[in-house]
């Protein structure tokens, strides 16, 4: 189940997945990002993240790692199976962030918890790299 | 005296011219002188008749005269002549033989004439002169004796007629025609004694010549010598000759015309010798005379001689004897003696001289031809000596060259076969404790003719017995006279006619007999006697020379045979020095000390450690089964190599039969086997039997004193080398075993890895230990893993890999590995025996693969780990190595097991602390993770409300969204950190229950109206049959365990679903389950899902969050109140908790 973002964000600018199966993550991450004016989709786990970018076709993923029924890494290699070219920032509160990050070729790790301006920065750096 | 005229019978000139001057004296004196005339001329005795009886006719005017004479030509009385007297009465007259009474032979005895005065009274004496009387005219008669020195010559015979007148000169007359005629006789006796003489002169030349003719044969003399005598003197002529004793006379030669009685004369003399010291021999030999017997009275010859001579004197009776002696000039050589019978003229002393003439010269032609037959004989007897000598130089020569009794006795064998011919024989000895006389040397005799004689007890009495115990021959002519003097011998199938016995004797012993049979009865004479004693006395003298020697020889043989003993002794020892191993020590025993023995084959065994086993180090010169068979012997085993062993002293055995007889379970053995002898020696050191030796001797051996003594001196060396070898041995190995324990213990240290030091025990057991080596661990269905295995082969570890995959072994099994592990004592079987194999095998395939393995020793240890067993190790020696394990390697293997038991339980406890250290981490990193989860929502919305706030965009609508956020972050915190400080209290015993009375479906019923709000995928359903379940407990914690457990059902079932809470009360105790239709938990993380920290495999696979010790939580809760937790679940399909809590009292 997704929650949608503020809509009209998402008539301004980007659209960006964010996938976390902590619902107080997902959900405070997609406040945070809404505020910017991104528009947002969040999806609780990685079969509902493909389906999200089925139907939104984002243009940035937070993709949190460890999660139920398919997990980050799961998702990611579905997405790389869909040469989408998305790109992913990974966003874990695991200890081995980095090297996760580089075995998806992530554009920006995020380690929770973190600073409203690291998320920012990354998502304005992921984005205006495109 | 009457006088009567006398008619001459013969006319005569010179009668009838004196007739007429016959009445006167001048004419009687004229006639008397005429007839004295006549009578002196005469020389013969019918010219004295015709001279006397005219003259006595004339003068004495008889009717008839005669003159007999006694003669020596003739016996008795021969009529010389006759004058008027008519032939009817002459032959009346004259004696028939020469002893006949008549008036002549009678008148011959008288001294004076004798007168007949009648007819009547002549016929009255003499009626046989009846008839020739009757028809005469012849009246008186005068018988008168003519003697000169006393000595009858003749008898002169005058007959008177009726009518004569005797004239008172007639008997003056008649004495001087009586004492003419005499002295006319008497010269003409001399006469013919002169003539005799002559003649006899001549007769002893020829005699002499005749007894030098019969040549120099004594025999052929001797015959001479009689016949000749015999001839010229009359009578039987007996030659008897002095023995060489000097003592006895033997008859030489006899001779008389008449063979008949020379023959009865013979056999009677022969049979009666005559001794120099009776009867006439006395005379004859001792003084030198001869005697004459002229007339022998019958009557008193037959008292003077022995009964036996008296039938021959029956038939001839002897009249007359005259002996002499036969005398030469070196001495008398016998007795020639004549004897005449009755009706013979007896011997006169003229006999006696010629005889003794005679004797004279027949005992110088004896004497000669005794002297040749001596000559001869002598030489003879030098030859015959020089042959025998000879022959028995030659039988010196032979037994003094041999060497051994069987050589002299086939050398005596021999001899006896040359000098007695086609007899049979048979040598004896005496046995060295002179109790029995053994056959040892037999001749012509068939095994079977002896085997009653084989062994001849020596106190019994048979001839050989007697002979040994008299030292006296024994000569047997015939069967008769043996078993005269041996009646039992009646009954024995005796194979000879003849037997001579002879002791063996030698310096007073007698060593044995010689004993000769011959095939027919026979005499032995005193030469053959004396050979054969000669005989056997070389044979004992031979026999005792031979006995020293080989008394010599022997002890020589001992002493060259102890030199020798004691060189190889001395080598085996030096070998036994430089021998360290055992298995040089049994290499030099077996090689030095068979060759020091002369032994073919040889066996040396230690005793197990268990000593109920004889194992063998050495078996050499057998049959290869026997060297298989005889690898073990068990010490109980009625054998002599165990018997040695068990009483501690040799046994010896000298022949394979006598072994047999003792020990019938060799005999399989002994019938593979060439040799006769065999000994036994225990190894003993320190007075413990260490082992045993065995020899075998293919030439059979007498075990005497000194070589038993030798071969315990070897055995005692041998027994030292092995103790020491032993010794050394059981240094090294200890030395080894230290040396292997320490490496072990280093190389067991080197991981601690469970499974690498598995490994490692075994690679570090093969080969040094065992050439097989198997770890084995119990696993939880009752079988035992092999966990680890080893083999010098490496094919043979793949091989019993498999075995043991088709062959499991399970723990209820009564031997090997599942016995060790049950029993924690180790298992030692130092020979594994087929029996064993076919009694841990389970089928015959798998008997057949034990099989080929080939077994041949085990030890089976447990391997403990803080007293807990945890395995076995085996250890299995097979044909490989061949190796057989004491207690030693019992002991070694334990102690590895020990320290295998550390290393490996060292190796777990690493595994364990690795894995907490891991579990720990994993907690570690869980829990920062889970604690990051809500911090990273709490820290992201209070920068929001911040960063809101500041661009002035804050909402009360937002705001109170985020504060939400915030609280439900800070409640999960805290829950978070409550659980974690529980875990820490739990751990450090600080955990208090606050009790109080509660209703259960109360407060169940709370918790999930709690919790269902939250839920959007979950169905909670809460199932309780009663309101009120009453119970002791503290309301908070048991909250929390409702909590966790309807948590867990719910995060556990990802896809959603029902989750089903039900309470029911039971007897004692409240039930409270919590269903799930989730991932449910794997089987193998049942046992563990209460620990702490413990998560299920697949919660991780499926990235559910938690930190694996709500559960630790739950049960700790319900422990302490005395309940319990349970999970059943089924993978994929859900679980089920159940939590059972006692009920409170007053329910």
């Amino acid at each position: 189940m997704a929650h949608e973002a503020d809509q009209s964000a998402a008539l301004t600018s980007a659209q960006i997945l964010v996938i976390d199966d902590d619902p107080a993550i997902l959900e405070t991450v997609a406040d945070i990002l809404s505020d910017e004016g991104y528009r947002v989709v969040t999806a609780r786990n990685g079969v509902e993240g493909l389906a999200a970018v089925e139907r939104a076709q984002p243009a940035l993923v937070l993709l949190d790692r460890w999660m139920p029924v398919l997990d980050g890494l799961g998702f990611f290699q579905e997405l790389q199976r869909r040469a989408l070219g998305i790109p992913i920032i990974a966003m874990t509160a695991a200890h081995d962030a980095e090297p996760w990050a580089r075995q998806l070729g992530a554009v920006g790790v995020l380690p929770k918890p973190f600073k409203l301006s690291a998320l920012l920065g990354l998502v304005a750096g992921a984005l205006g790299g495109t | 005296m009457r006088h009567t005229t006398l008619v001459p019978s013969a006319t005569s000139e010179t009668g009838s011219t004196s007739q007429g001057q016959a009445h006167t004296a001048s004419s009687w004196a004229s006639v008397l002188e005429t007839a004295s005339r006549q009578l002196l001329a005469v020389s013969d005795h019918a010219a004295i008749a015709g001279a006397l009886l005219p003259a006595c006719l004339n003068i004495l005017h008889a009717a008839g005269a005669l003159l007999a004479v006694v003669t020596s030509e003739q016996p008795g009385l021969v009529l010389a002549g006759a004058a008027a007297l008519p032939s009817a009465l002459l032959l009346a007259l004259l004696p028939v033989t020469p002893l006949d009474p008549t008036p002549l032979v009678d008148a011959l005895q008288q001294s004076d004439a004798r007168w007949f005065d009648s007819r009547e009274h002549i016929v009255g004496a003499y009626p046989q002169l009846a008839t020739a009387l009757k028809e005469s005219e012849f009246e008186r008669w005068v018988f008168v004796p003519l003697r000169v020195d006393s000595v009858a010559l003749g008898i002169l015979a005058v007959a008177f007629t009726q009518s004569h007148s005797m004239q008172p000169e007639h008997p003056v007359l008649l004495s001087t025609l009586n004492v003419l005629a005499a002295q006319a006789l008497a010269r003409l006796q001399h006469l013919t004694i002169t003539r005799q003489h002559v003649a006899r002169i001549q007769t002893l030349t020829e005699a002499s010549q005749s007894f030098g003719q019969a040549g120099q044969d004594l025999e052929t003399v001797l015959q001479q010598v009689t016949r000749r005598v015999s001839e010229l003197v009359g009578g039987a002529c007996a030659v008897r000759l002095l023995e060489p004793d000097g003592l006895h006379l033997h008859l030489a030669a006899l001779y008389h015309p008449d063979s008949e009685l020379a023959a009865g004369a013979w056999d009677l003399l022969t049979a009666n010798p005559q001794r120099i010291d009776e009867g006439l021999a006395v005379a004859v030999l001792t003084r030198g005379e001869p005697v004459l017997l002229t007339t022998i009275d019958q009557a008193s010859l037959r008292a003077g001689l022995r009964p036996a001579f008296h039938a021959h004197l029956e038939r001839w009776p002897i009249s007359s004897l005259l002996t002499v002696p036969l005398r030469t000039r070196s001495g008398t050589l016998g007795m020639l003696t004549m004897t005449r019978y009755a009706g013979e003229i007896p011997y006169t002393l003229d006999d006696q001289l010629f005889l003794v003439e005679l004797a004279d010269r027949a005992a110088l032609a004896i004497a000669n031809a005794h002297l040749f037959a001596s000559a001869m004989s002598a030489r003879t007897a030098a030859e015959q000596a020089a042959a025998h000598t000879l022959r028995l130089q030659g039988l010196t020569a032979a037994v003094a060259e041999a060497l051994t009794p069987d050589e002299v006795l086939a050398i005596i064998a021999d001899q006896v076969k040359q000098l007695v011919g086609n007899a049979s024989g048979i040598i004896g000895l005496v046995t060295d404790d002179g109790t029995v006389l053994e056959m040892v040397q037999t001749i012509g005799y068939t095994p079977g003719d002896l085997r009653l004689w084989q062994r001849l007890p020596l106190d019994t009495a048979q001839p050989g017995s007697d002979v040994v115990r008299s030292g006296a021959a024994q000569f047997w002519e015939s069967p008769t006279a043996l078993v005269a003097r041996y009646p039992q011998l009646a009954q024995a199938a005796l194979k000879s006619e003849a037997w001579a016995i002879v002791p063996l004797r030698v310096e007073g012993r007698t060593l044995g007999i010689l004993s000769l049979g011959f095939p027919q009865p026979r005499t032995f004479d005193p030469d053959e006697q004396g050979l054969l004693e000669f005989l056997a006395r070389q044979c004992a003298t031979a026999m005792q020379r031979t006995l020293r020697f080989r008394e010599v020889e022997q002890a020589r043989t001992l002493a060259e045979q102890v030199a020798r003993r004691t060189a190889r002794l001395y080598a085996l020892s030096t070998a036994l020095v430089s021998a360290r191993t055992i298995s040089q020590v049994t290499e030099v025993i077996v090689s030095e000390g068979m060759a020091a023995l002369e032994a073919t084959a040889g066996t040396i065994y230690q005793i197990s450690e268990d000593a109920r086993t004889l194992v063998a180090l050495g078996v050499v010169g057998y049959p290869e089964p026997l060297v298989e068979r005889w690898q073990t012997i068990p010490l109980d085993l009625a054998v002599p190599i165990a018997e040695a062993v068990r009483v501690g002293e040799p046994v010896f055995a000298d022949s394979a039969a006598s072994l047999v007889a003792h020990w019938p379970l060799t005999a399989p053995a002994i019938a593979l086997l060439d040799d006769q002898s065999f000994a036994f020696m225990p190894l003993l050191a320190r007075e413990k039997p260490i082992g045993v030796a065995g020899f075998a001797f293919a030439p059979p051996r007498n075990f005497s004193a000194e070589e038993r003594e030798f071969l315990v001196a070897l055995a005692a060396q041998c027994s030292q080398a092995l103790d020491r070898a032993r010794l050394l041995a059981a240094e090294q190995r200890a030395r080894e075993h230290l040396a292997f324990l320490s490496e072990a213990s280093t190389q067991l240290i080197a991981s601690l890895d469970y499974d690498e030091t598995l490994r490692q025990i075994t690679r570090l057991c093969v080969p040094r230990l065992a050439d097989w080596c198997a770890v084995e661990i119990p696993t939880s269905g009752g079988y035992l893993e092999l966990a680890a295995i080893a083999h010098i082969d490496l094919a043979k570890e793949q091989w019993a890999r498999e075995l043991r995959e088709h062959h499991p072994a399970t723990m209820d099994m009564p031997v090997g590995s599942p016995l060790v592990i049950r029993s924690g004592e180790p298992l030692f079987y130092p020979v594994v025996s087929d029996e064993m194999l076919q009694q841990a095998a389970s089928d015959p395939e798998e008997l057949r693969l034990l099989r080929l393995v080939g077994y041949r020793s085990m030890i089976v240890v447990p391997l403990r780990a803080r007293e807990r067993i945890i395995g076995a190790l085996g250890l299995i020696s097979t044909t490989d190595s061949g190796r057989r394990y004491s207690t030693d390697d019992v002991a070694l293997a334990e102690e590895f097991a020990r320290r295998c038991g550390v290393a490996l339980d060292n190796a777990r406890l690493y595994q364990e602390a690795q894995e907490a250290i891991q579990v720990r981490n994993q907690f570690l990193s869980i829990a920062a993770h889970e604690l990051k989860t809500p911090l990273t929502a709490l820290s992201g919305q209070t920068q929001l409300v911040q960063r809101r706030l500041n661009r002035g965009e804050q909402t009360p609508e937002r705001l109170a969204r985020s504060l939400a956020i915030i609280e439900q972050q800070a409640e999960r915190l805290d829950a978070m950190v409550g659980t974690l400080l529980d875990v820490g209290r739990l751990e450090r015993g600080q955990f208090v229950l606050e009790q109080e009375t509660l209703n259960l479906v109360e407060l169940v019923g709370r918790v999930v109206d709690e919790v269902r709000p939250d839920l959007d995928r979950h169905t909670l359903i809460y199932e309780h049959a009663a309101d009120h379940i009453l119970m002791n407990g503290d309301p908070l914690r048991l909250e929390q365990v409702i909590h966790n457990l309807v948590n867990n059902a719910v995060k556990y079932s990802p896809a959603g679903g029902e989750v089903v809470v039900r309470i029911e009360r039971q007897a004692e105790a409240a039930l409270l389950s919590v269903s799930d239709k989730g991932l449910g938990i794997p089987t193998g993380a049942l046992p563990q899902l209460f620990q702490r920290f413990y998560r299920a495999d697949n919660v991780a696979a499926h990235h559910i969050s938690g930190m694996g010790i709500g559960l630790y939580v739950v049960r700790e809760i319900v422990t302490r109140h005395g309940g319990t937790v349970d999970v059943t679940s089924t993978e994929d399909a859900g679980s089920t908790f159940t939590v059972r809590l006692p009920l409170a009292m007053t329910e």
